[in-house]
Protein backbone atom coordinates (compact mmCIF):
# COMPACT_ATOMS: atom_id res chain seq x y z
CA UNK A 1 0.00 0.00 0.00
CA UNK A 2 1.42 3.52 -0.76
CA UNK A 3 2.26 5.63 2.49
CA UNK A 4 -0.99 7.43 4.16
CA UNK A 5 0.78 11.05 3.58
CA UNK A 6 1.48 10.62 -0.01
CA UNK A 7 -2.26 11.07 -0.57
CA UNK A 8 -2.42 14.13 2.00
CA UNK A 9 1.08 15.50 0.44
CA UNK A 10 -0.65 15.69 -2.70
CA UNK A 11 -3.66 17.60 -1.73
CA UNK A 12 -1.26 20.27 -0.77
CA UNK A 13 0.77 19.89 -4.25
CA UNK A 14 -1.74 21.87 -6.29
CA UNK A 15 -3.07 24.34 -3.44
CA UNK A 16 -5.21 26.24 -6.11
CA UNK A 17 -7.20 23.21 -6.68
CA UNK A 18 -7.46 21.77 -3.57
CA UNK A 19 -9.07 24.77 -2.13
CA UNK A 20 -11.35 25.41 -5.05
CA UNK A 21 -12.62 21.79 -5.29
CA UNK A 22 -12.88 22.05 -1.34
CA UNK A 23 -14.82 25.18 -1.46
CA UNK A 24 -17.26 23.26 -4.29
CA UNK A 25 -17.80 20.56 -1.77
CA UNK A 26 -18.56 22.55 1.03
CA UNK A 27 -21.65 24.52 -1.03
CA UNK A 28 -23.02 21.61 -2.56
CA UNK A 29 -23.30 19.87 1.58
CA UNK A 30 -24.20 23.06 2.57
CA UNK A 31 -27.19 23.42 0.01
CA UNK A 32 -27.96 19.75 0.99
CA UNK A 33 -28.27 20.52 4.48
CA UNK A 34 -30.20 23.81 4.02
CA UNK A 35 -32.81 21.60 2.30
CA UNK A 36 -32.82 18.66 4.45
CA UNK A 37 -33.07 21.28 7.34
CA UNK A 38 -36.05 22.69 5.95
CA UNK A 39 -38.05 19.77 5.24
CA UNK A 40 -37.32 18.12 8.78
CA UNK A 41 -38.15 21.15 10.52
CA UNK A 42 -41.89 21.13 8.46
CA UNK A 43 -41.64 17.29 9.39
CA UNK A 44 -41.11 17.84 13.17
CA UNK A 45 -42.97 21.30 13.62
CA UNK A 46 -46.17 18.97 12.28
CA UNK A 47 -45.26 15.73 14.26
CA UNK A 48 -44.54 18.21 17.21
CA UNK A 49 -47.94 20.54 17.84
CA UNK A 50 -50.15 16.80 17.95
CA UNK A 51 -50.41 16.44 21.75
CA UNK A 52 -51.23 12.98 22.22
CA UNK A 53 -52.88 13.20 25.12
CA UNK A 54 -55.83 16.36 23.48
CA UNK A 55 -58.71 15.26 22.02
CA UNK A 56 -60.43 17.78 20.11
CA UNK A 57 -64.17 18.39 19.95
CA UNK A 58 -64.56 20.25 16.16
CA UNK A 59 -67.12 20.33 13.34
CA UNK A 60 -67.73 17.25 11.56
CA UNK A 61 -67.41 19.18 8.34
CA UNK A 62 -63.82 21.32 8.87
CA UNK A 63 -62.19 17.51 10.19
CA UNK A 64 -59.14 18.91 7.83
CA UNK A 65 -59.00 22.54 8.52
CA UNK A 66 -59.90 23.50 12.22
CA UNK A 67 -60.12 27.30 11.38
CA UNK A 68 -63.09 26.65 9.47
CA UNK A 69 -64.69 25.05 12.22
CA UNK A 70 -67.64 26.27 14.34
CA UNK A 71 -69.49 24.78 16.98
CA UNK A 72 -72.08 25.94 19.86
CA UNK A 73 -70.51 28.01 22.57
CA UNK A 74 -72.36 25.22 24.95
CA UNK A 75 -70.29 22.56 23.89
CA UNK A 76 -67.27 22.87 26.39
CA UNK A 77 -70.10 22.90 29.16
CA UNK A 78 -72.02 19.49 27.87
CA UNK A 79 -68.38 17.93 27.34
CA UNK A 80 -66.89 18.75 31.00
CA UNK A 81 -69.95 16.89 32.18
CA UNK A 82 -69.79 13.98 29.79
CA UNK A 83 -66.05 13.02 30.12
CA UNK A 84 -65.81 14.33 33.68
CA UNK A 85 -64.36 10.95 34.64
CA UNK A 86 -62.10 10.91 31.91
CA UNK A 87 -60.29 14.11 31.91
CA UNK A 88 -57.10 14.79 33.69
CA UNK A 89 -57.90 16.98 36.70
CA UNK A 90 -55.80 19.79 38.40
CA UNK A 91 -57.81 20.12 41.56
CA UNK A 92 -61.37 20.70 40.93
CA UNK A 93 -60.39 22.10 37.31
CA UNK A 94 -60.81 19.50 34.29
CA UNK A 95 -57.89 19.89 31.04
CA UNK A 96 -60.84 21.48 29.04
CA UNK A 97 -60.53 24.56 26.53
CA UNK A 98 -62.61 26.31 24.62
CA UNK A 99 -60.61 28.51 21.68
CA UNK A 100 -61.83 29.89 19.28
CA UNK A 101 -59.24 30.15 15.88
CA UNK A 102 -58.83 32.62 13.52
CA UNK A 103 -56.48 34.05 10.76
CA UNK A 104 -56.73 37.54 9.98
CA UNK A 105 -54.47 40.58 8.23
CA UNK A 106 -52.06 41.60 11.29
CA UNK A 107 -49.71 44.24 11.19
CA UNK A 108 -47.61 47.16 13.13
CA UNK A 109 -50.25 49.63 13.95
CA UNK A 110 -48.20 52.41 12.62
CA UNK A 111 -47.08 50.46 9.13
CA UNK A 112 -48.99 51.06 6.16
CA UNK A 113 -50.71 48.47 4.25
CA UNK A 114 -52.81 45.36 5.40
CA UNK A 115 -49.95 43.51 7.09
CA UNK A 116 -49.66 39.82 6.68
CA UNK A 117 -52.17 36.94 7.24
CA UNK A 118 -51.82 35.59 10.85
CA UNK A 119 -53.36 32.88 13.52
CA UNK A 120 -55.21 34.34 16.07
CA UNK A 121 -56.34 32.17 18.88
CA UNK A 122 -58.78 33.01 21.68
CA UNK A 123 -58.08 31.27 24.87
CA UNK A 124 -60.07 30.84 28.43
CA UNK A 125 -56.70 32.45 30.34
CA UNK A 126 -57.43 29.63 33.44
CA UNK A 127 -57.58 26.28 31.40
CA UNK A 128 -55.44 27.09 28.06
CA UNK A 129 -52.36 26.04 29.98
CA UNK A 130 -54.17 23.03 31.63
CA UNK A 131 -54.77 21.14 28.02
CA UNK A 132 -51.69 22.90 25.68
CA UNK A 133 -48.81 21.63 27.89
CA UNK A 134 -46.29 23.09 25.37
CA UNK A 135 -46.69 26.74 25.51
CA UNK A 136 -44.55 28.15 28.41
CA UNK A 137 -44.77 32.17 28.87
CA UNK A 138 -41.52 33.64 28.94
CA UNK A 139 -41.60 37.31 28.78
CA UNK A 140 -44.46 39.50 30.42
CA UNK A 141 -47.68 39.24 31.30
CA UNK A 142 -50.79 36.72 30.74
CA UNK A 143 -52.52 39.40 28.73
CA UNK A 144 -56.21 41.40 29.90
CA UNK A 145 -58.71 42.96 27.58
CA UNK A 146 -57.20 44.43 24.61
CA UNK A 147 -53.86 42.61 24.67
CA UNK A 148 -52.35 39.70 22.82
CA UNK A 149 -49.47 37.09 23.54
CA UNK A 150 -47.40 36.23 20.96
CA UNK A 151 -45.21 33.37 19.96
CA UNK A 152 -41.82 33.79 19.16
CA UNK A 153 -42.01 32.87 15.98
CA UNK A 154 -44.66 35.37 15.38
CA UNK A 155 -42.27 38.31 13.96
CA UNK A 156 -41.23 35.54 10.97
CA UNK A 157 -45.02 34.55 10.11
CA UNK A 158 -45.74 38.13 10.10
CA UNK A 159 -42.45 39.36 7.97
CA UNK A 160 -41.75 41.65 10.57
CA UNK A 161 -38.15 42.04 12.54
CA UNK A 162 -37.99 40.72 16.46
CA UNK A 163 -37.63 44.27 17.58
CA UNK A 164 -41.74 45.30 16.02
CA UNK A 165 -42.78 42.84 18.10
CA UNK A 166 -41.74 43.27 21.45
CA UNK A 167 -43.39 43.17 25.27
CA UNK A 168 -45.40 46.86 25.25
CA UNK A 169 -45.51 47.25 21.32
CA UNK A 170 -48.68 47.21 19.47
CA UNK A 171 -50.39 45.32 16.34
CA UNK A 172 -53.39 46.18 14.49
CA UNK A 173 -55.21 42.96 14.39
CA UNK A 174 -58.71 43.52 12.94
CA UNK A 175 -58.77 46.77 12.40
CA UNK A 176 -57.84 47.83 16.21
CA UNK A 177 -54.92 48.33 18.12
CA UNK A 178 -53.81 45.24 20.77
CA UNK A 179 -51.00 45.49 23.06
CA UNK A 180 -48.45 43.05 23.22
CA UNK A 181 -48.36 41.95 26.86
CA UNK A 182 -45.97 38.68 26.74
CA UNK A 183 -44.30 36.39 24.35
CA UNK A 184 -44.33 32.65 24.90
CA UNK A 185 -42.24 29.79 23.47
CA UNK A 186 -43.83 26.40 22.11
CA UNK A 187 -40.72 24.67 20.90
CA UNK A 188 -41.26 23.26 17.73
CA UNK A 189 -44.60 23.49 17.53
CA UNK A 190 -46.64 25.72 15.16
CA UNK A 191 -48.43 27.11 18.17
CA UNK A 192 -45.46 29.20 18.30
CA UNK A 193 -46.09 30.97 15.21
CA UNK A 194 -49.56 32.41 16.80
CA UNK A 195 -51.12 35.16 18.45
CA UNK A 196 -53.01 34.51 21.73
CA UNK A 197 -56.07 36.85 23.47
CA UNK A 198 -58.65 36.37 25.52
CA UNK A 199 -61.88 34.23 24.04
CA UNK A 200 -64.15 36.68 25.42
CA UNK A 201 -61.91 39.76 23.17
CA UNK A 202 -61.75 37.94 20.62
CA UNK A 203 -65.60 36.98 19.87
CA UNK A 204 -66.30 40.21 20.37
CA UNK A 205 -63.63 41.12 17.56
CA UNK A 206 -64.94 39.03 14.89
CA UNK A 207 -68.78 39.06 16.35
CA UNK A 208 -69.67 35.46 16.78
CA UNK A 209 -70.64 35.57 20.23
CA UNK A 210 -72.04 32.04 20.12
CA UNK A 211 -69.27 29.91 18.77
CA UNK A 212 -66.32 28.56 19.28
CA UNK A 213 -63.77 26.83 16.89
CA UNK A 214 -62.60 23.77 18.94
CA UNK A 215 -62.90 22.08 22.50
CA UNK A 216 -59.57 20.89 23.70
CA UNK A 217 -59.57 18.45 26.20
CA UNK A 218 -56.67 16.53 27.93
CA UNK A 219 -58.03 12.43 28.35
CA UNK A 220 -55.95 10.91 31.36
CA UNK A 221 -52.68 9.10 29.72
CA UNK A 222 -53.76 6.10 32.04
CA UNK A 223 -57.13 5.56 30.07
CA UNK A 224 -57.56 3.10 27.10
CA UNK A 225 -57.29 5.48 24.38
CA UNK A 226 -59.53 3.59 22.01
CA UNK A 227 -62.27 3.64 25.04
CA UNK A 228 -61.54 7.43 24.83
CA UNK A 229 -62.50 7.60 21.87
CA UNK A 230 -65.49 5.41 21.47
CA UNK A 231 -67.09 8.17 24.63
CA UNK A 232 -66.31 11.08 22.59
CA UNK A 233 -67.78 8.99 19.08
CA UNK A 234 -71.03 8.04 21.41
CA UNK A 235 -71.74 11.60 22.44
CA UNK A 236 -70.87 13.15 18.83
CA UNK A 237 -73.21 10.72 17.08
CA UNK A 238 -75.71 9.20 19.55
CA UNK A 239 -75.92 12.02 22.74
CA UNK A 240 -75.92 14.58 20.52
CA UNK A 241 -76.09 14.40 17.00
CA UNK A 242 -77.79 17.63 16.75
CA UNK A 243 -74.61 19.78 17.38
CA UNK A 244 -72.69 18.11 14.28
CA UNK A 245 -69.76 17.49 16.01
CA UNK A 246 -67.05 14.95 15.39
CA UNK A 247 -63.84 14.29 17.68
CA UNK A 248 -59.67 13.22 16.60
CA UNK A 249 -56.98 13.26 18.19
CA UNK A 250 -54.89 16.08 17.75
CA UNK A 251 -51.61 14.10 16.93
CA UNK A 252 -53.77 12.20 14.47
CA UNK A 253 -54.96 15.55 13.06
CA UNK A 254 -51.35 16.44 12.63
CA UNK A 255 -50.86 13.41 11.01
CA UNK A 256 -53.23 13.91 8.70
CA UNK A 257 -51.50 17.75 8.25
CA UNK A 258 -48.76 15.72 7.11
CA UNK A 259 -49.85 13.54 4.05
CA UNK A 260 -51.35 17.31 2.84
CA UNK A 261 -48.28 18.67 2.82
CA UNK A 262 -46.27 15.49 1.41
CA UNK A 263 -45.65 17.22 -2.22
CA UNK A 264 -43.83 19.93 -0.75
CA UNK A 265 -41.89 17.41 1.44
CA UNK A 266 -41.30 14.88 -1.49
CA UNK A 267 -40.47 18.17 -3.81
CA UNK A 268 -37.57 18.88 -0.90
CA UNK A 269 -35.97 15.73 -1.28
CA UNK A 270 -36.14 15.39 -5.08
CA UNK A 271 -34.19 18.77 -4.57
CA UNK A 272 -31.95 16.94 -1.96
CA UNK A 273 -31.30 14.38 -4.44
CA UNK A 274 -30.60 17.04 -7.54
CA UNK A 275 -28.43 18.70 -5.66
CA UNK A 276 -26.47 15.63 -4.10
CA UNK A 277 -26.50 14.73 -8.33
CA UNK A 278 -25.13 18.23 -9.55
CA UNK A 279 -22.62 17.95 -6.71
CA UNK A 280 -21.51 14.35 -7.60
CA UNK A 281 -21.03 15.65 -11.11
CA UNK A 282 -18.83 18.10 -10.32
CA UNK A 283 -17.23 16.19 -7.89
CA UNK A 284 -16.41 13.76 -10.63
CA UNK A 285 -15.45 16.37 -13.24
CA UNK A 286 -12.63 18.07 -10.87
CA UNK A 287 -11.32 14.56 -10.29
CA UNK A 288 -11.01 13.72 -13.72
CA UNK A 289 -9.15 16.63 -14.19
CA UNK A 290 -6.84 15.74 -11.18
CA UNK A 291 -6.13 12.24 -12.54
CA UNK A 292 -5.70 13.19 -16.04
CA UNK A 293 -2.31 14.86 -15.38
CA UNK A 294 -0.99 12.25 -12.99
CA UNK A 295 -1.17 9.61 -15.90
CA UNK A 296 2.54 9.56 -15.93
CA UNK A 297 2.83 9.22 -11.95
CA UNK A 298 0.54 6.07 -11.56
CA UNK A 299 2.25 4.67 -14.35
CA UNK A 300 5.71 4.82 -12.85
CA UNK A 301 4.32 3.83 -9.36
CA UNK A 302 2.59 0.92 -11.23
CA UNK A 303 6.44 0.44 -12.75
CA UNK A 304 8.14 0.39 -9.25
CA UNK A 305 5.49 -2.55 -8.31
CA UNK A 306 2.74 -0.53 -6.82
CA UNK A 307 -0.16 -2.64 -7.58
CA UNK A 308 -3.43 -0.73 -9.02
CA UNK A 309 -6.12 -1.55 -6.26
CA UNK A 310 -3.26 0.52 -3.69
CA UNK A 311 -2.90 3.48 -6.31
CA UNK A 312 -6.81 3.65 -6.35
CA UNK A 313 -6.97 3.46 -2.66
CA UNK A 314 -4.74 6.29 -2.55
CA UNK A 315 -7.19 8.23 -4.72
CA UNK A 316 -9.72 7.32 -3.14
CA UNK A 317 -8.04 8.80 0.47
CA UNK A 318 -7.28 12.05 -1.11
CA UNK A 319 -11.11 12.50 -2.32
CA UNK A 320 -12.50 11.12 1.14
CA UNK A 321 -10.40 13.35 2.94
CA UNK A 322 -10.96 16.36 1.00
CA UNK A 323 -14.84 16.10 0.96
CA UNK A 324 -14.64 15.19 4.68
CA UNK A 325 -13.25 18.11 5.24
CA UNK A 326 -15.97 20.13 3.34
CA UNK A 327 -18.50 18.18 5.08
CA UNK A 328 -17.16 19.63 8.30
CA UNK A 329 -16.91 23.16 7.44
CA UNK A 330 -20.65 23.05 6.22
CA UNK A 331 -21.81 21.44 8.87
CA UNK A 332 -20.44 23.79 10.97
CA UNK A 333 -21.36 26.75 8.95
CA UNK A 334 -25.00 25.42 8.61
CA UNK A 335 -25.55 24.94 12.42
CA UNK A 336 -24.16 28.10 12.42
CA UNK A 337 -26.30 29.66 10.17
CA UNK A 338 -29.00 27.74 9.59
CA UNK A 339 -30.11 26.07 12.66
CA UNK A 340 -33.50 27.76 14.05
CA UNK A 341 -33.80 30.12 11.36
CA UNK A 342 -37.66 30.78 10.83
CA UNK A 343 -39.36 30.41 7.60
CA UNK A 344 -42.77 31.31 6.98
CA UNK A 345 -45.43 29.12 5.52
CA UNK A 346 -49.68 29.15 4.85
CA UNK A 347 -50.20 27.57 8.23
CA UNK A 348 -47.88 29.35 10.72
CA UNK A 349 -44.02 29.31 10.60
CA UNK A 350 -41.50 27.01 12.18
CA UNK A 351 -37.70 26.55 12.61
CA UNK A 352 -35.16 24.56 10.11
CA UNK A 353 -34.09 21.85 11.75
CA UNK A 354 -30.65 20.26 11.63
CA UNK A 355 -31.27 17.38 13.55
CA UNK A 356 -30.06 13.62 12.96
CA UNK A 357 -31.27 12.78 10.21
CA UNK A 358 -30.87 15.57 8.25
CA UNK A 359 -26.79 15.74 9.84
CA UNK A 360 -27.14 12.20 8.82
CA UNK A 361 -28.16 12.63 5.54
CA UNK A 362 -25.94 15.98 4.78
CA UNK A 363 -22.73 14.39 6.00
CA UNK A 364 -23.68 11.27 4.36
CA UNK A 365 -23.99 12.66 1.25
CA UNK A 366 -20.68 14.47 1.94
CA UNK A 367 -18.80 11.42 2.40
CA UNK A 368 -20.98 9.96 -0.82
CA UNK A 369 -19.34 12.28 -3.17
CA UNK A 370 -15.78 12.03 -1.90
CA UNK A 371 -15.95 8.13 -2.34
CA UNK A 372 -17.89 8.18 -6.12
CA UNK A 373 -16.36 11.09 -7.23
CA UNK A 374 -12.60 9.42 -7.16
CA UNK A 375 -13.95 5.80 -8.66
CA UNK A 376 -14.62 6.45 -12.29
CA UNK A 377 -11.54 8.81 -12.65
CA UNK A 378 -9.70 6.11 -11.11
CA UNK A 379 -11.11 3.29 -13.66
CA UNK A 380 -10.12 5.75 -16.20
CA UNK A 381 -6.67 6.11 -15.14
CA UNK A 382 -5.81 2.79 -15.02
CA UNK A 383 -7.23 1.33 -18.45
CA UNK A 384 -3.75 2.54 -20.31
CA UNK A 385 -1.18 0.11 -20.69
CA UNK A 386 1.60 1.51 -18.67
CA UNK A 387 4.56 1.80 -21.24
CA UNK A 388 1.76 4.10 -22.94
CA UNK A 389 0.82 5.74 -20.03
CA UNK A 390 4.62 6.21 -19.08
CA UNK A 391 4.95 8.07 -22.62
CA UNK A 392 1.62 10.39 -21.83
CA UNK A 393 2.15 14.12 -21.82
CA UNK B 1 -11.83 -22.00 15.38
CA UNK B 2 -11.01 -22.98 19.10
CA UNK B 3 -12.84 -20.06 20.13
CA UNK B 4 -16.26 -21.39 18.53
CA UNK B 5 -17.76 -22.92 21.71
CA UNK B 6 -17.50 -19.97 23.60
CA UNK B 7 -20.21 -17.62 21.46
CA UNK B 8 -22.50 -20.44 21.19
CA UNK B 9 -22.51 -21.03 24.89
CA UNK B 10 -23.23 -17.06 25.51
CA UNK B 11 -25.69 -17.29 23.34
CA UNK B 12 -27.58 -20.53 24.48
CA UNK B 13 -26.95 -19.18 28.30
CA UNK B 14 -28.60 -16.14 27.28
CA UNK B 15 -31.28 -18.39 25.54
CA UNK B 16 -31.58 -20.26 28.97
CA UNK B 17 -32.20 -16.90 30.35
CA UNK B 18 -35.18 -16.12 29.07
CA UNK B 19 -37.08 -19.19 29.73
CA UNK B 20 -39.39 -18.60 32.51
CA UNK B 21 -41.18 -21.56 34.77
CA UNK B 22 -43.38 -19.84 36.37
CA UNK B 23 -47.34 -19.16 35.03
CA UNK B 24 -48.35 -16.82 33.08
CA UNK B 25 -50.55 -14.14 34.13
CA UNK B 26 -53.69 -14.22 32.45
CA UNK B 27 -53.79 -12.54 28.95
CA UNK B 28 -55.82 -9.05 29.12
CA UNK B 29 -57.84 -9.78 26.49
CA UNK B 30 -59.32 -13.12 27.86
CA UNK B 31 -60.49 -10.76 30.87
CA UNK B 32 -61.48 -7.98 28.66
CA UNK B 33 -63.99 -11.17 26.88
CA UNK B 34 -65.49 -12.36 30.05
CA UNK B 35 -66.40 -8.72 30.94
CA UNK B 36 -68.09 -8.01 27.50
CA UNK B 37 -69.72 -11.03 28.22
CA UNK B 38 -71.15 -10.91 31.54
CA UNK B 39 -72.42 -7.04 30.44
CA UNK B 40 -74.17 -8.41 26.99
CA UNK B 41 -75.06 -11.96 28.12
CA UNK B 42 -78.23 -11.13 29.55
CA UNK B 43 -79.50 -9.06 26.43
CA UNK B 44 -78.96 -12.00 23.88
CA UNK B 45 -81.90 -13.63 22.60
CA UNK B 46 -82.58 -17.56 22.64
CA UNK B 47 -83.56 -17.33 18.87
CA UNK B 48 -83.65 -14.68 16.09
CA UNK B 49 -87.25 -13.52 16.03
CA UNK B 50 -89.55 -14.01 13.38
CA UNK B 51 -90.99 -10.68 13.17
CA UNK B 52 -87.92 -8.23 12.67
CA UNK B 53 -88.27 -5.59 9.73
CA UNK B 54 -85.27 -4.42 7.91
CA UNK B 55 -83.57 -1.26 8.54
CA UNK B 56 -85.31 0.41 5.50
CA UNK B 57 -89.07 0.33 7.04
CA UNK B 58 -86.80 0.76 10.55
CA UNK B 59 -85.92 4.45 8.84
CA UNK B 60 -89.66 5.00 8.91
CA UNK B 61 -91.41 4.40 12.03
CA UNK B 62 -91.94 7.04 14.19
CA UNK B 63 -90.55 8.49 17.51
CA UNK B 64 -91.07 6.10 20.67
CA UNK B 65 -92.07 2.81 18.26
CA UNK B 66 -91.23 -0.57 19.43
CA UNK B 67 -89.45 -2.52 16.74
CA UNK B 68 -87.30 -5.65 15.68
CA UNK B 69 -85.17 -4.67 13.08
CA UNK B 70 -81.89 -7.02 11.18
CA UNK B 71 -79.77 -5.55 9.34
CA UNK B 72 -75.74 -5.83 8.95
CA UNK B 73 -72.84 -3.78 10.13
CA UNK B 74 -71.03 -1.94 7.52
CA UNK B 75 -67.33 -3.21 6.22
CA UNK B 76 -64.59 -2.49 8.66
CA UNK B 77 -63.26 0.74 6.90
CA UNK B 78 -66.74 2.53 8.90
CA UNK B 79 -65.73 1.58 11.96
CA UNK B 80 -69.09 0.79 12.36
CA UNK B 81 -68.26 -0.60 16.17
CA UNK B 82 -67.83 2.00 18.70
CA UNK B 83 -64.79 0.77 20.74
CA UNK B 84 -66.15 1.91 24.22
CA UNK B 85 -69.93 1.68 24.74
CA UNK B 86 -72.30 -1.15 23.64
CA UNK B 87 -73.69 1.66 20.01
CA UNK B 88 -72.99 0.35 16.64
CA UNK B 89 -74.45 0.88 12.81
CA UNK B 90 -76.31 -1.19 10.96
CA UNK B 91 -77.56 -1.41 7.45
CA UNK B 92 -80.16 -3.42 5.21
CA UNK B 93 -77.85 -5.70 3.08
CA UNK B 94 -79.94 -4.70 -0.04
CA UNK B 95 -78.16 -0.97 0.80
CA UNK B 96 -74.82 -2.53 1.19
CA UNK B 97 -74.78 -4.61 -2.19
CA UNK B 98 -75.65 -1.39 -4.16
CA UNK B 99 -72.69 -0.51 -6.52
CA UNK B 100 -72.31 3.34 -5.31
CA UNK B 101 -72.47 2.65 -1.88
CA UNK B 102 -70.26 0.24 -1.20
CA UNK B 103 -67.84 2.22 -3.08
CA UNK B 104 -68.49 5.43 -1.22
CA UNK B 105 -67.93 3.15 1.93
CA UNK B 106 -64.59 1.69 0.58
CA UNK B 107 -62.61 4.95 1.34
CA UNK B 108 -60.02 5.03 3.79
CA UNK B 109 -61.54 8.01 5.28
CA UNK B 110 -64.59 6.18 5.65
CA UNK B 111 -65.21 6.57 9.85
CA UNK B 112 -64.44 9.87 9.22
CA UNK B 113 -65.83 11.76 5.84
CA UNK B 114 -68.26 14.15 5.71
CA UNK B 115 -70.16 12.32 2.33
CA UNK B 116 -69.81 8.96 4.59
CA UNK B 117 -71.54 9.99 7.09
CA UNK B 118 -74.07 11.96 4.84
CA UNK B 119 -74.53 8.18 3.14
CA UNK B 120 -74.52 6.48 6.80
CA UNK B 121 -77.30 9.50 8.10
CA UNK B 122 -79.57 8.69 5.54
CA UNK B 123 -79.11 4.78 5.07
CA UNK B 124 -78.26 3.04 8.47
CA UNK B 125 -79.87 2.84 11.92
CA UNK B 126 -77.29 3.65 14.78
CA UNK B 127 -78.27 0.99 17.52
CA UNK B 128 -77.17 1.30 21.22
CA UNK B 129 -77.45 -1.45 23.74
CA UNK B 130 -78.60 -0.10 27.04
CA UNK B 131 -79.30 -1.41 30.39
CA UNK B 132 -82.74 -1.26 32.60
CA UNK B 133 -82.18 2.40 33.47
CA UNK B 134 -81.19 3.04 29.85
CA UNK B 135 -77.68 4.30 30.37
CA UNK B 136 -75.73 2.73 27.34
CA UNK B 137 -73.64 -0.60 28.64
CA UNK B 138 -69.83 0.47 29.09
CA UNK B 139 -68.39 -2.30 26.73
CA UNK B 140 -67.76 -2.24 22.96
CA UNK B 141 -70.01 -4.98 20.81
CA UNK B 142 -67.49 -5.99 18.63
CA UNK B 143 -65.88 -9.18 18.99
CA UNK B 144 -68.91 -10.57 21.72
CA UNK B 145 -69.55 -14.23 20.55
CA UNK B 146 -67.58 -13.11 17.19
CA UNK B 147 -69.33 -9.98 16.12
CA UNK B 148 -67.27 -8.17 13.32
CA UNK B 149 -67.70 -5.99 10.61
CA UNK B 150 -70.07 -7.12 8.03
CA UNK B 151 -71.89 -9.35 9.67
CA UNK B 152 -75.95 -9.55 10.60
CA UNK B 153 -77.22 -8.57 13.69
CA UNK B 154 -81.18 -8.13 15.08
CA UNK B 155 -82.21 -6.40 17.84
CA UNK B 156 -85.45 -5.09 19.66
CA UNK B 157 -85.58 -1.68 21.01
CA UNK B 158 -87.34 1.72 20.77
CA UNK B 159 -86.97 3.94 17.87
CA UNK B 160 -85.77 7.16 18.66
CA UNK B 161 -85.16 10.28 15.92
CA UNK B 162 -82.38 12.93 15.81
CA UNK B 163 -80.78 15.57 14.15
CA UNK B 164 -82.27 19.09 13.01
CA UNK B 165 -84.96 17.79 10.97
CA UNK B 166 -85.49 14.12 13.18
CA UNK B 167 -84.44 11.95 9.77
CA UNK B 168 -81.59 10.14 11.95
CA UNK B 169 -82.83 7.57 13.52
CA UNK B 170 -81.30 5.62 16.61
CA UNK B 171 -82.38 2.21 18.00
CA UNK B 172 -82.19 2.18 21.79
CA UNK B 173 -82.01 -1.51 22.21
CA UNK B 174 -82.50 -3.90 24.86
CA UNK B 175 -82.36 -7.57 23.07
CA UNK B 176 -79.71 -8.81 20.83
CA UNK B 177 -79.43 -11.49 18.56
CA UNK B 178 -76.21 -11.85 16.56
CA UNK B 179 -76.64 -13.56 13.59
Amino acid sequence: MLPWDYGVRNLTRRPLRTVLTGLGLTLVVFLLLLVVGFVRGLELSLAQSGDPEVVLLHNVNAAENLENSSISDEVATLARTEFAAHLVRYGDTAALSPEMTIASRVGRSDAEGQGQLGVLRGVDWDRAFLVRRQVALVEGTIPVRGEVLVGRLVPAKLGLRTEDVTVGSTLLVEGRPWRVSGRFAAPGTLLESEIWCDLGDLKTAVRRPNDVSVVAMRFDPKGDPARQMGYVEYFCRNRRPDLELMGSREAEYYAALQKHYGPMRAMGWLLVGLVAAAGACGAVNTMYAAVAGRVREFAALQAVGFPRRAIGLSLLQESVILSAAATLVAAGLALLLVQGVAVRFTMGAFTLQLDRTALLVGCGAGLALGVFGAIPPAVRAFRLPIADALKAV
Amino acid sequence: MKWLPIPILVVVAGLAGCADSRTPPPAPQAAAESSQSSILDPLVLQQKPDNAISVRDALKRKEGETVVVTGRTPPGNVKPFNTGVAAFVLMAPEDLAQEDIKEELECEDAATCPSCKKLLDQFAVRVELVDESGAVLPTSAEGFRGLKPGDPVTVEGEVKRDGKDKKTVRIVARKLYPG
